[in-house]
């Protein structure tokens, strides 16, 4: 008992030097990313069997596959909020990732210190970081922790990592079909041994389920691939003291990992470790190295197509993990004094930079959107009318908007209300909040909140109907609108 | 076990706080903290006292546009006295006066945690503690963010308490307790907010401490017994350092109760508002604005993360069987996680219904306790390898820069041009105007003044030469007043009252101690002397107006001591006698009682 004890150990240690990156899960709303509303309306969407919240096959990036959604679902059954419910998977993904890593290195005879290492290297990244509070990217979250769990399995080598193995290469698909294809023939190239075949079954069967969710490959217009130099900027790339938090999504791998790798190179010139001895296999690092490069060559003209299968943040990670294991493995046996020890987990946490104050947005999301605009890139999430539209009336409206696709026009907003023969009795053209907010400076995912008030003459025939559109103001074309499963029209008929 | 004068460590140490101190050798002085006025203002009201020669000056006669408020008398008042003596002996401005306390505050962390850490640790390890306790986060949200000076001298002699009361403990002996009793001493005159956090974990310390020390083998009820008799010395420590304190807490604890607290603790100041969110304990942002309700409050509450790294290892190889120090260890994790825990909203409940744990005012200032754990706990990793070979100095180096490094982001003032006025009577009227702060009211007052005659004679830079309402005195056959002499806390005028029932009015705040005396204007022979009270206030500021019979008479108001201020400067200085007894005892025993045995 006493024994099974002190294995649990590493484990709280590694859980509670990560509080920084989870604990913020735990302030109220959502991360202010451009997929937290669509998680949860995604989240709503799957509970009542429909493939996505649009009505129709999710597009990729936010959505993919139902492994996310689907761990939550006990939790949703005992009464927790969608909202609560899409943060708790998050968390989850970080504890499985954090403590399978850990065990991983532990199982490797190499002592739960390295795992622990690897896991403050990759979770404090910056790139890990924005990639979790930032971009939102839950589903590679979870890919992340199926490799790692893939990893704890290959390296045990029996039969119970054989069916960890398995099942961690299934989730790793369903949770992110390309990603997870990525992070699992990374690690088939990396480790030597029959887990392998479970590894791809795993992935296999993954493939077969989540088949009728995928759309087919988009042309790829635009990839979001890192520069070479940004994998090396520094973690705090703006003034610390500022609370704003006007940051890109960060690309860097973080400082302490790359000098770390620079470390390792060294010790392994000096001293060839035993770590990760391997028969017919790349070395981790190697692998883990190409995925990186190909993250940065995926935004290259002419090499766009590396994107197809994966996303380049997600070659990114799927490699970062293998890195960061690889630096631990390297360097971690060789400190044997625990305040070198400290030194070294503290250093990732001093380069994580602003990623691990994010930021929060209370969102209160709908179960189910009102309507979509212009294939599906803007989305009216919630109406009402304040009273009854009635002759002589004043009518105050309130809406909340949210863009998927960022806005590349400044569209603006029509509100008719027609009489019982359909006559236009009182209207009101306008651009978001007045002006103050035009659709170009709508960032993907934040909910952009807006009032309308417009009055009605006196002698209008009642029933009085209100009617919702955007159109381009200088050719007056209005923007395709549909509701969740209405037909496409031009404009929609608000219910009050 | 070396003098601490004498260690090469103790220096680093000092010199390593460089960094923390160095903002504040900056031109100018920032003025946008958040208590940054108040400090200059303080040392300016203490310092017009002392040129009266009241040396603890009870009374400042500017607060509340300048019908005064007794705020020494329940606000710990060691960091200005200190201030004002640096403004006195040195060639500073108010504001310099200020910094230079701050600084001195800073240094004195350092090397105070120095000896308390030696203790146990070694050198190297009070080298880290010491540099920990500087660069704690919150440590410096006090210095630059709040600008509290009172919460900064209290932070810098916490651990000179919590040395005494390891030595009491573990190496008893009348330097022990002399020790003990000044640092204890010294926590409440810093600061009553901080003494009150303080006390409960000092007396929780020093129970464990001596249940660490307990004979094995032996029968419970003899345990109780060696444990009861290890508590008597710390005991009579902390006793001799309460009553050395006495002369300040006996009043602030008996007389509090006649100011108006709700304007300490109601509208803005709700708990229930500033509770710090579980994240924002993890947050490394840094932020110089001020605590509002929900999760974006505009200064930081966090616990640094090198710092927290170092907590974990702590609990990680402190903890082994084999640590000498486990239970301690042991202790300051709890300490860590209690502290913490009483600034979130969990402990909503301990903040409701545990006496005194609402008296902090705010929940943040329990990142106190926790701040205090993180630095204590910090070495801890260090410890741990003592028995394995080679120096440790260079590990040492490693982890107090890297806890600098953590904290060098934030290691900066913000000094902005001074406000309207700056360190004058007018600048603190505009203050007190602009800012509605420094106008403490006492019980009798109704309503919280906005404006006053004297505040326009400090803008006018006028000086006072009496309190005296006349706007309320006729100057007729009926009632007559002449103004003859004024000072902070006296005043002596010339009445004539044509008949009986009349009151001469003054435009000061009521509160114990004001003493009315009248005297025959030919022979100067008392006539009546009496305390006044809350009857001998007018409406709505509750200012003083003292009831003369018919006749002439002078008139003199005076703010005195009242029976429980004398109790208390009394017992001060019997503990003084008794202490300087014990330090005399001790020097027979071994030169200074300070030094500790060989390690």
């Amino acid at each position: 008992m006493a024994a099974r004890l002190n294995m649990l150990k590493p484990l709280v240690w590694t859980l509670l030097l990560t509080l920084p990156i989870w604990a913020p899960l735990t302030r109220p709303g959502l991360p202010a990313t451009p997929a937290a509303v669509a998680h949860v309306l995604q989240l709503y969407a799957l509970e009542r069997g429909e493939p996505s919240f649009t009505g129709r096959p999710p597009a990729r990036g936010w959505g993919d596959g139902p492994l996310a959604y689907g761990i939550v679902q006990p939790a949703r059954r005992l009464g927790l909020d969608a909202e609560t419910a899409i943060k708790l998977s998050t968390g989850l993904a970080l504890a499985v990732l954090g403590l399978a890593l850990t065990a991983t290195a532990g199982n490797g005879r190499n002592g739960a210190d390295i795992g622990t290492l690897a896991v403050l290297l990759l979770g404090y990244s910056p790139v890990f970081l924005a990639t979790l509070y930032q971009v939102g990217d839950l589903a590679a979250l979870w890919v992340l922790a199926a490799q790692a769990v893939s990893l704890w399995g290959l390296l045990r080598a029996d039969r119970l990592g054989m069916a960890a193995t398995a099942l961690a290469g299934f989730g790793a698909v369903t949770a992110l079909p390309g990603m997870g294809l990525v992070a699992l023939l990374a690690l088939v190239a990396a480790l030597p041994g029959h887990g392998r075949w479970a590894l791809l079954a795993g992935g296999l069967a993954g493939l077969v389920v989540v088949a009728p969710w995928e759309r087919p490959p988009q042309p790829i217009t635009a990839v979001s691939a890192p520069l070479f130099r940004q994998l090396f900027e520094p973690g705090w790339p703006v003034e610390v003291q500022s609370l704003a938090r006007t940051v890109s999504p960060a690309w860097s791998l973080g400082l302490p990992l790359v000098g770390l790798a620079l470390a390792a190179l060294w010790l392994r010139g000096a001293d060839r470790s035993p770590a990760f001895r391997r028969t017919g296999a790349l070395h981790p690092a190697v692998v883990g190295g190409l995925c990186v490069l190909v993250a940065v060559l995926a935004g290259w003209p002419g090499l766009s197509f590396l994107a197809v299968p994966a996303q380049p943040r997600h070659w990114l990670l799927s490699g970062l993990l293998l890195l960061a294991l690889t630096v631990a493995v390297e360097v971690m046996p060789r400190i044997k004094r625990p305040a070198l020890q400290a030194a070294l987990f503290i250093l990732p946490l001093l380069g994580a930079g602003p990623g691990l104050a994010p930021a929060f947005a209370v969102a209160n999301v709908p179960p189910t959107p009102v309507a979509f605009f212009g294939d599906d890139a803007i989305v009216l999430l919630r109406s009402e009318i304040e009273g009854r539209p009635v002759a002589g009336g004043r009518l105050v409206i309130t809406a909340d908007w949210l863009a998927l696709v960022r806005p590349t026009f400044d569209y603006s907003l029509f509100i008719h209300v027609l009489d019982a023969e359909g006559n236009r009795v009182a209207q009101l053209d306008t651009q978001p909040q007045a002006g103050a907010r035009p659709m170009t400076t709508w960032p993907i995912g934040e909910l952009i909140s807006d009032r309308y008030e417009l009055s009605v003459p006196a002698g209008a025939k009642e029933p009085l109907r209100l009617v919702l559109g955007l159109y381009n103001w200088q050719t007056l074309a209005r923007l395709p609108v549909r509701s969740r499963l209405g037909a496409a029209a031009d404009a929609i008929i608000l219910e009050p | 076990m070396t003098r601490f004068y004498r260690s090469p460590s103790f220096w680093v140490t000092l010199l390593l706080s460089v960094f923390a101190v160095a903002p504040l050798l900056r031109p100018g002085y920032f003025w946008g903290a958040h208590d940054a006025r108040h400090n200059v203002f303080f040392v300016l009201q203490y310092n017009l006292t002392w040129d009266e020669g009241i040396l603890f000056p009870r009374w400042s006669p500017d607060w509340a546009f300048g019908y005064g408020y007794p705020f020494f008398n329940i606000y710990a008042p060691g960091a200005t006295f200190l201030a004002t003596l640096l403004y006195r002996l040195l060639p500073l401005g108010y504001e310099a006066a200020v910094e230079a306390l701050f600084i001195l505050s800073i240094l004195l962390s350092a090397g105070s945690m120095w000896n308390f850490v030696r203790e146990s640790g070694g050198e190297e390890a009070a080298l880290v503690a010491g540099v920990a306790w500087v660069y704690v986060p919150y440590h410096l949200v006090d210095i630059y963010v709040r600008a509290a000076m009172a919460e900064s001298l209290a932070l810098a002699v916490l651990p000179l308490a919590l040395w005494g009361a390891r030595r009491t403990v573990l190496q008893p002996g009348p330097g022990a307790v002399v020790l003990l009793a000044l640092g204890y001493a010294a926590v409440h005159l810093s600061s009553n907010l901080v003494a009150l956090l303080f006390s409960p974990l000092l007396a929780a310390y020093i129970a464990v401490l001596a249940w660490s020390r307990l004979p094995a083998g032996v029968s419970q009820r003899s345990q109780l017994t060696a444990w009861l008799r290890a508590l008597g010395r710390p005991a009579l420590g902390l006793g001799l350092g309460l009553a050395l304190a006495a002369f300040f807490v006996l009043p602030a604890l008996t007389e509090a109760r006649y100011v108006n607290q709700e304007q300490w603790f109601g509208g803005y100041y709700d708990f229930h508002d500033h509770f710090v969110y579980f994240a924002q304990l993890f947050d490394p942002r840094w932020g110089f604005g001020i605590s509002i309700p929900g999760p974006d409050d505009a200064l930081s509450y966090q616990l640094g993360l090198a710092f927290l790294v170092l907590a974990v290892l702590a609990a990680r190889y402190g903890l082994q069987r084999d640590h000498p120090h486990r239970l301690e260890v042991a202790f300051w994790l709890g300490v860590l996680v209690v502290g913490a825990w009483l600034t979130t909203a969990a402990a909503t409940w301990a903040w409701d219904h545990v006496p005194l744990v609402a008296a902090a005012q705010f929940p943040w200032r329990y990142l106190t306790l926790a701040a205090l754990a993180l630095a204590i706990l910090a070495p801890v990793v260090l410890t741990a390898q003592r028995q394995r070979p080679g120096p440790l100095w260079p590990e040492a180096l490693l982890l107090a820069g890297l806890l600098i490094l953590n904290s060098a982001p934030y290691l900066r003032v913000e000094v902005i041009p001074p406000p309207p006025g700056g360190a004058t009577l007018a600048g603190l009227m505009e203050f007190e105007r602009s800012a509605d702060e420094m106008t403490g009211m006492t019980i009798t007052a109704q309503a919280i003044p906005t404006w006053s005659p004297l505040a326009d004679l400090h803008m006018a830079g006028q000086p006072i030469t009496t309190q005296v309402d006349y706007s309320r005195v006729p100057q007729n056959e009926v009632l007559a007043v002449h103004a003859r002499e004024h000072a902070v806390t006296r005043e002596v005028v010339w009445v004539h009252a044509g008949r009986d029932g009349l009151r001469v009015p003054f435009l000061r705040q009521w509160y114990p101690g004001w003493t009315a005396s009248l005297f025959d204007p030919e022979t100067g022979a008392l006539r009546a002397r009496f305390a006044l009270t809350p009857d001998h206030t007018y409406p709505p500021y509750g200012l003083i107006e003292v009831p003369v019979p018919p006749g002439e008479h002078i008139l003199e108001l005076r703010f005195e001591d009242t029976p429980v201020r004398r109790l208390g400067e009394g017992i001060s200085l019997l503990s003084v006698l008794v202490l300087a007894a014990l330090l005399l005892r001790a020097r027979r025993r071994r030169p200074l009682g300070l030094s500790g045995p060989a390690r």
